[in-house]
């Protein structure tokens, strides 16, 4: 079975006001399909940008990135996206917003209609179906985010830290409902942090980036499962040990 | 508060009366001081007549019918000018604001004609176009043309990269992505140009009216001062300012209903 | 510092500037106020020469004022005048009700009007009697006769003696402006808009006519004729005029002598006039002599005056009374100088 969404031998490069930056340079990471992966890497590293190539938002000037064993040609549905900031179109309402996509398609009213709601209630929000975005709180908005992207039935997610602006109660609800979303749909994820203990929280493997230009030092699986006692165990402290002094800290 | 009105009270909340107080308050006092002045003796009246003289000036145009007159022949050219003018704006706003070729080849051209003074115009415009009404409808559009083109430039141009990427993951580009994701982000700043343009085209059309003309308000604003008469002229005046704040606090109730999204001022 | 000093009191000359040095170093504030008292009181005593400020049009039957100026007549007075052009009379008029001219010169109807409205200002005397106020029309286009206007095109500058002449020349016709489509102009756009074909005909004062007349050479010109008088009147604020009776006379004294030299030296004078006016001289040789250049104060100005505040106070549908217009020309001073001038 090809991976869902490949990168082989992917580097970018771009000119900067100080003049040519590598971004990236010879990445190689695969998704197999339903899997869920945590890329970790420092900010300001190329980390967003390896998302975008991952959805075609980017073309690599080095390597190339498939899905499903082609070449990915564009951006699309089926690699949905969801952004930390700017994540919804604000004059749109809720509703709106998740329709987006289906309305493109160009699905009928009442269908776009049922799809928004089952999405909303999916992300625990039915009756913030007609609320513009400017009066919803961040947690919401993410929620609201979640469910436009799903509304394209993606088979990759791809998440550039999503969670990271949000209180930690919220963070917590965020990644539970994440989770639970995942576990009902399995599409495969590629989820972008900083943050050690979200990773080996959320993802069955952990890809962690170097600072520029951007290479994958290593990747690990992470032990399952992932409770409270799993989360104290000595081969996740070593691995978040690891991780840690990858990323520099 | 609550306890003290009933559930359907329309009255407004003490916060709300005691502000609308303070501004008639300030504005009041402004007439007594401008008053007082006026009839001080300090000032010859006739250059700088008191509000009482100007706020009969005005009755007495109001009751012969020619304020009303005036007033319509210049508010028809003044908002078919600011329509125009507003649309070209906005269009040219959007061009140069997102299409990298189009912004380098006219913006430094825009910008030079913008700082020209209108009067300064009026003598080629005159020439080209002539005194009618045509030529006053395109003076007003040009006084309406530049605050909306800059202000949806720069709201096209600033649009965030986000709102771009998640539309074109949804399926959008090309034409589609205009007009899904830059036309709505940049609504609000194009209204900030157009409210704007509200009072620069008017303006415009004061200065056309001014330097040749068969009616209008600034039109009569001219001739009265020709005829030396100051409070007809300050009346005239005083009834364009009336005029474009209703006009302003109209555009800003319309700006609320059509871009709902807003987060309130 | 005028002033003169004897050699005998070099000795004190020398102490009195090693004094005054010190005091500018040790109180230079105190040095400031002293310097400048000493000034004003010494330019007080020093001369009777008072700044004025004369408001002129730029219009040929103004020639009196200007080659008074050119001449030095006004300086001969002990008068320091220094002419402000303007490019209507309208403009001179509002800069003589604003204090910033103390003298000024404008066609009489500009005059009724800032009477009529209340103003205070006061005639000291005429400097011309002109024609300068004419129609120019289109001979094509349908117009044979004066009553072939009738919803026509036609600018005028309202307030001026062009527009009264208008008013004047439409009714001895049978016709209102209301019958026509007026537009307000300024005499350099109604030329342009004349040769562009913009409006059929225009009221204007010269030299606009004859620009008018050489942009289109087959246009017709209407005179004013006995349909209007015009006179090229100077002004001055009424109670500085009753305060300084003596510079009144000064005034017109030298525009007295301005008129003996226009009579004496016509082709010098049409020359300092072209430089000023910055008109071609053939242009102002042909308008030079429909003007007849006096100081005087008829008695038909007052009647004149009259009928034009009537006709103000109508078009501005004013209930302010008629003024009488003989209380705001102040002939006294003109009388004592030339007394068969004034005629009042």
């Amino acid at each position: 079975m090809s991976a869902a969404l490949e990168l082989r031998g992917v580097g970018f490069n771009y000119l900067s006001r100080r003049g040519p930056v590598s971004a990236l340079v010879g990445v190689d990471l695969t998704l197999a399909p339903s899997e869920f992966v945590c890329l970790l890497g420092p900010s300001g590293g190329g980390k967003s940008t390896l998302l975008a190539l991952a959805a075609g938002l980017l073309a690599p000037t080095a390597g190339q990135v498939f899905a499903h064993g082609r070449p990915v040609p564009g951006p699309g549905v089926e690699r949905g996206l969801v952004l930390q900031k700017h994540a919804l179109f604000p004059w749109r309402t809720a509703r709106g917003n998740v329709e987006f996509g289906p309305r493109l398609k160009g699905s009928s009213a009442p269908e776009r209609r049922r799809c928004a709601e089952e999405l909303l209630a999916a992300v625990g929000l039915p009756e913030c179906a007609d609320r513009y975005p400017s009066a919803l709180s961040e947690g919401q908005r993410q929620r609201v985010a979640l469910a436009r992207a799903l509304a394209g039935e993606p088979e990759i997610l791809l998440m550039d830290e999503p969670f990271a602006s949000l209180d930690a109660l919220t963070r917590r609800q965020m990644q539970e409902l994440l989770v639970a979303v995942w576990t009902q749909r399995r599409p495969s994820v590629l989820f972008v942090t900083h943050d050690v203990d979200e990773a080996l929280t959320l993802g069955d493997r952990v890809a962690v980036l170097s600072a520029c230009p951007g290479r994958i030092l290593f990747t690990r699986g992470v032990p399952r499962p992932r409770d409270a006692a799993a989360r104290l165990a000595p081969e996740t402290a070593a691995l978040r040990a690891e991780c840690l002094s990858a990323l520099g800290a | 508060m609550p306890s003290r009105f009933a559930a359907n009270d329309p009255s407004p909340s003490p916060s709300e009366s005691s502000r609308a107080l303070v501004s008639l308050g300030s504005a009041a006092a402004a007439l007594l001081v401008w008053e007082a002045a006026a009839r001080s003796g300090v000032y010859p009246p006739h250059l700088f007549p008191p509000p009482s003289a100007v706020l009969r000036a005005l009755v007495l145009d109001a009751r012969s019918g020619e304020l009303a007159s005036d007033l319509a022949a210049s508010g028809r050219r003044w908002s078919a000018g600011l329509a125009l003018g507003s649309l070209c704006g906005a269009a040219a706003g959007l061009l140069t604001g997102a299409w990298r070729p189009a912004r380098l080849a006219a913006s430094p051209l825009l910008h030079f004609l913008r700082v020209v003074p209108f009067m300064m115009l009026m003598p080629l415009t005159l020439l080209w176009f002539g005194i009618g009404e045509e030529s006053k409808i395109l003076f007003a559009a040009w006084g309406a043309f530049f605050p909306v083109w800059l202000s949806t430039e720069t709201a096209v141009f600033s649009v965030e990269r986000e709102y771009v990427w998640a539309a074109r993951t949804l399926g959008a580009d090309g034409l589609r992505l205009w007009w899904e994701v830059y036309v709505p982000r940049s609504l609000p700043g194009t209204a900030t140009g157009v409210r704007l343009a509200v009072s620069t085209s008017m303006f415009a059309l004061a200065a056309a009216e001014m330097v040749g003309s068969f009616d209008g308000i600034a039109y009569r604003a001219f001739y009265c001062y020709q005829l030396f008469q100051s409070e007809k002229m300050m009346a005239c005046i005083a009834a364009v300012g009336v005029c474009g704040y209703v006009a302003d606090r109209i555009f800003a109730a319309a700006v609320r209903r059509l871009l709902p999204w807003q987060e309130p001022a | 510092m005028k002033t003169e000093r004897d050699h005998l009191f070099l000795d004190f000359r020398a102490d009195l500037h090693a004094g005054i040095l010190t005091f500018y170093k040790t109180h230079p504030r105190k040095f400031a106020l002293a310097a400048v008292l000493f000034l004003s009181v010494a330019r007080a005593l020093a001369g009777e020469k008072i700044p004025l400020v004369y408001a002129v049009p730029a219009a040929v039957p103004a020639a009196l004022p200007l080659v008074a100026a050119d001449r030095g007549f006004f300086r001969e007075e002990g008068l320091d005048v220094r002419v402000a052009m303007f490019s209507s009379g309208r403009e001179a008029l509002q800069a003589l009700l604003a204090g910033q001219a103390q003298i000024q010169s404008v066609s009489e109807t500009p005059v009724v009007h800032a009477i009529v409205q209340g103003n205070a200002v006061v005639v000291v005397a005429t400097v011309a009697r002109h024609q300068e106020a004419k129609l120019i029309l289109r001979s094509d286009r349908g117009i044979l006769k004066p009553e072939d206007l009738r919803g026509k095109r036609i600018a005028t500058l309202p307030g001026t003696n062009s527009d009264y002449f208008m008013y004047k020349f439409l009714a001895a016709h049978g016709m209102t402006p209301g019958d026509l489509k007026v537009a307000n102009m300024s005499p350099p756009e109604m030329v342009a808009a004349y040769a562009d074909g913009d409006i059929d005909g225009y009221f204007a004062w010269e030299p606009h006519i004859q620009f008018g007349l050489a942009a289109m050479p087959q246009s017709r010109v209407f005179y004013p004729g006995a349909l209007y008088r015009g006179w090229m009147t100077v002004n001055m604020n009424p109670a500085y005029a009753r305060a300084h009776p003596d510079t009144v006379r000064r005034i017109v004294r030298a525009l007295i002598k301005a008129e003996a030299f226009i009579k004496a030296h016509k082709s010098q004078s049409l020359r300092i006039v072209a430089r000023r006016l910055r008109m071609d001289d053939d242009v102002l040789r042909m308008v030079w002599d429909q003007n007849q250049y006096r100081v005087e104060l008829d008695a038909s100005l007052v009647d004149e005056m009259t009928e034009i505040g009537r006709w103000s106070l109508k078009l501005s549908k004013s209930d302010k009374p008629l003024p009488n217009f003989r209380q705001f020309i102040y002939a006294e001073p003109l009388r004592r100088e030339r007394p068969k001038s004034v005629s009042l």
